[in-house]
């Protein structure tokens, strides 16, 4: 029994690290080399097929899917990496400011953070960038922003938790300031939380950009973005269906590795 | 009964926050209403009568009353690029994106409850991990490309439906609530998978409280334990979440609207915001903000029908 | 002497969810009689309450292993039908726990827990079930039984709810009322209580309690005769005035240096 739950755990880990690790390859190896330039329109390669030449075929200019797959990949994960950084840095100091000293101030923020928090993320980027915008800068702030409240309040009740435990009177009694109670005390012990909750905003944040530019609201041209690829597939959906199998597999892929790594985690 | 009325006063109050933001924020940034209407090559003396006329001279506090009173008696403004009257654009096609919604609302219960108590009464068997390998995948599916794959598989290849054959509810109700079918399907597919893992483990965890051993005690075959006393105990946790799916569904609706070509409030918006017709993106966001509280006003009501703890704190 | 009730022998108990099986409980023997009072004393981890839950048929069945005989008026436990071991539980045999706080359905009202073994085991109608709940919730001396058969278990205080243990595990009249340390989460002063209502059902009802606990004084002035428990071995049994007066073992003589003197004496 025990042994087989073990190794049940591991193959979550196994199989999200080693998806998420190779998905990681191919984007680095993106930055240097594609075979072909993401961009290049080649009218007698049109709808090409999966070959050898190109290994996802072509969409409707001509241009190499597997070298666009590689570059709108890279876009995703940053704007996804890039979301998730805001979302966690001001979720932090917010959540921890308000964990740490309640008060009025953390009445109204958590008030204010519940009605934002009730709000569908996607919701909330979209009034953001019709206000600003579109763009990938737009995205990565306006998706960015809609997550703080999430990160807010996990780090806040994990904050609610841990600010009247033994070894945060013991820092106090030894005379350590607030903010090194907060970040150099509290924060560390919250950063299992912390990282299972990066690792769902993560995915979050990978479907929400695909949503957002799959709308044409996101990620603008010459940009390639997965989910810009498979808006423009999906008006040739039967003539060529590989173009929108490929980039929404990579998304699948992309999203699943995290998870099973999260999981995998969560289990260790 | 009082529980449910602070419920209904946070909601109200929430309402008035949001509402106050979005029309603030479109205040800003919209410019001025009377230029967007009349265009640039306008006389100012035009503008300015218009200005009166349109009350944007008073504070913005008394301009916020007036369209949330108009907004309240259903008069939402003049959408720039239709001239038409906003609150007629979007009553159109509301139903259009509350019933696809629904639907897949009810798929998701449809499929994560019973899967959810077979996985968990079968934890460790191998349909058990099946079934949380093929949830995995499927959690990690965009909604719209799920949808694509089923335009794809059940549009093209089965020919269960014809993409694209939208068919207006006015014109006949079973022929749009089947083409909603698939739409609904795409957008359940994600949130029951996550359903059903988050039931399994909810039921597990309940399984091995103290109180299930008293109920064995008892006497109480083990389909007695599961359907008497764990299953209601491991659905709060459900409700929350269903909770958040579907406010979060409301807003993947308008991208699976895209996908299927329905003319729903996703349509709108999104012509609105690319041709920044600002009335009708505000009434479209505050309409699908005011469904979200809905949601989150009922979910918290019924919790407090299911945990009994709740109504004392 | 009246009546043999309950009959162990040679119950050994082994674990199997860890790679090497476990043994928690050695060659457990046991008699009970009717309407008997008997003590089962150890430290924590001593298999007491392993030994308690396999009476009433509540370690269920899959990674354990258990061998040896419970007899219960005749019929094995261990090997008999589960219909047939479900017929005899909440209705010959019932249960009552340490944790009175968790060991109630949270979202379930007083009163249906506590009529509940009527509806597994009896054919009564919803009225008489309601009224031999609300008796019994008043046998057990709780004010205002009516009120309570209509409350949520979060709204009572632990002693309350272990009187509603007590009253849902009494409800159907067992003849054996196992006890697993049912005090110990309480007050002092409610501990006294509870043993007093263990005793006064006893004698009301004819019911036999196996009374599971670490605490020599309460056992002391509750039941007639005494295990005790080391280490999953029964090493010492007999009258509870003998062994008090003459402990046979260290580790009884232990526990009784354990209890508090000014105790000791009543």
């Amino acid at each position: 029994m025990a042994v087989n739950v073990n190794r049940k755990k591991n193959y979550n880990l196994i199989l999200g690290g080693g998806l998420t690790g190779v998905i990681m390859l191919f984007i680095l190896i993106g930055i240097f080399y594609t075979p072909y330039d993401p961009d290049a329109m080649n009218a007698a390669d049109k709808f090409a097929g999966v070959s050898i030449r190109h290994l996802m075929g072509c969409d409707n200019f001509g241009r190499d899917v597997f070298s666009r797959v590689l570059e709108g990949s890279r876009t995703t994960w940053l704007v996804a990496a890039g979301t998730v950084f805001i979302g966690t840095f001001f979720g932090v100091i917010l959540g921890a400011l308000t964990g740490y000293y309640g008060g009025i101030v953390d009445e109204i923020l958590m008030r204010v953070n519940d009605a934002v928090f009730a709000f569908p993320s996607i919701l909330l980027a979209l009034t953001f960038i019709s206000i600003s915008g579109s763009g990938r800068y737009q995205v990565v702030i306006a998706l960015g922003i809609a997550f703080i409240p999430s990160f807010a309040r996990i780090v806040r009740g994990e904050f609610i938790k841990c600010k009247n435990m033994d070894y945060v009177k013991n820092a106090r009694l030894q005379g350590a300031g607030d903010f090194r109670i907060m970040f150099v005390h509290i924060l560390p012990n919250t950063l299992t939380v912390l990282l299972s909750a990066v690792m769902i905003g993560f995915n979050n944040a990978v479907l929400a950009e695909a949503g957002m530019s799959f709308l044409g609201i996101g990620v603008q041209p010459p940009d390639a973005s997965l989910g810009r690829m498979l808006a423009e597939a999906q008006s040739y959906l039967f003539r060529a269906p590989a173009y929108a199998v490929f980039p929404g597999v990579v998304i699948i892929l992309m999203v699943l590795g995290f998870s099973l790594l999260g999981d995998g985690l969560k289990n260790e | 009964m009082r529980y449910a009325g602070k419920k209904m006063i946070t909601m109200l109050l929430t309402l008035f926050a949001v509402t106050l933001f979005v029309f603030l924020a479109f205040h800003l940034i919209s410019g001025d209403p009377a230029t967007s209407m009349l265009g640039t090559d306008a006389t100012p003396e035009r503008i300015a009568a218009l200005r009166q006329e349109l009350g944007l001279n008073d504070p913005v506090l008394v301009q916020y009353g007036r369209w949330a009173k108009g907004f309240l008696t259903g008069d939402m403004g003049t959408s720039y690029s239709y001239r038409l009257p906003v609150g007629e654009m979007v009553l159109d096609k509301l139903p259009v994106t509350v019933t696809l919604t629904i639907m897949a609302f009810i798929l998701i219960v449809i499929i994560s409850v019973p899967m959810g108590i077979y996985t968990a009464r079968h934890a460790g068997g191998w349909v058990d991990r099946a079934i949380y390998m093929v949830n995995q995948v499927i959690m990690a599916f965009p909604p719209f490309f799920a949808g694509i794959l089923i335009t794809l598989v059940f549009g093209r290849i089965f020919r269960l439906f014809t993409p694209g054959g939208y068919v207006s509810y006015e014109k006949s109700f079973a022929g749009f609530v089947s083409y909603l079918f698939f739409p609904a399907l795409a957008i359940a597919l994600p949130k029951a998978a996550m359903a059903v893992k988050l039931l399994r483990s909810s039921l597990i965890s309940e399984s091995k409280l103290d109180y299930v051993r008293t109920a064995y005690s008892r006497g109480n075959a083990t389909r007695d334990v599961l359907y008497k006393h764990v299953l209601k105990n491991a659905l709060i946790p459900l409700i929350t979440f269903l909770g958040m799916a579907l406010a979060d569904m409301i807003a993947g609706s308008l991208i699976i609207e895209q996908v299927f070509g329905i003319p729903g409030l996703g349509r709108i918006l999104l012509s609105a915001i690319s041709n920044r017709d600002y009335p009708v993106v505000m009434a479209v966001i505050v309409c699908i903000a005011v469904l979200v509280l809905l949601v989150n006003m009922a979910v918290d009501i019924i919790y407090g029908l299911v945990d009994p703890r709740i109504t004392v704190e | 002497m009246s009546k043999e009730l309950l009959r162990v022998t040679d119950l050994n108990i082994e674990f199997h969810d860890h790679l090497i099986p476990e043994t928690v409980v050695f060659d457990f023997d046991l008699t009970m009689e009717q309407g008997e009072i008997v003590g089962l004393v150890g430290e924590s981890g001593s298999g007491k309450s392993m030994s308690a839950l396999a009476i009433a048929g509540l370690l269920s069945r899959k990674d354990m292993q258990k061998r040896g005989e419970i007899l219960f008026e005749g019929v094995d436990l261990l090997t008999c039908e589960r219909k047939a071991l479900r017929q005899l539980q909440g209705n010959e045999i019932g249960m009552i726990f340490q944790e009175p706080m968790t060991s109630l359905n949270p979202v379930k009202k007083v009163g249906w827990q506590v009529e509940e073994a009527l509806r597994i085991h009896t054919k009564l109608s919803k009225q008489e079930r309601y009224e031999r709940a609300v008796r019994m919730l008043s046998e057990v001396e709780l004010d205002h039984p009516e009120r309570i058969y209509h409350q949520y278990p979060h709204e009572l205080s632990g002693g309350m709810r272990q009187r509603v243990m007590i009253a849902a595990a009494m409800i159907c009249e067992p003849k054996l009322l196992i006890a697993d340390e049912p005090t110990t989460a309480l007050d002092v002063t409610i501990q006294a209580q509870i043993v007093e209502l263990l005793k006064r059902m006893n004698r009301q009802k004819r019911t036999a309690v196996l009374f599971i606990s670490h605490d020599l004084s309460l056992v002391r002035g509750l039941c007639r005769r005494v295990l005790v428990m080391q280490g999953g071995y029964v090493v010492e049994s007999g009258l509870t005035d003998q062994i008090f007066e003459n402990p046979g073992e260290d580790y009884t003589r232990r526990l009784i240096g354990a209890i508090p003197k000014v105790m000791r004496r009543g």
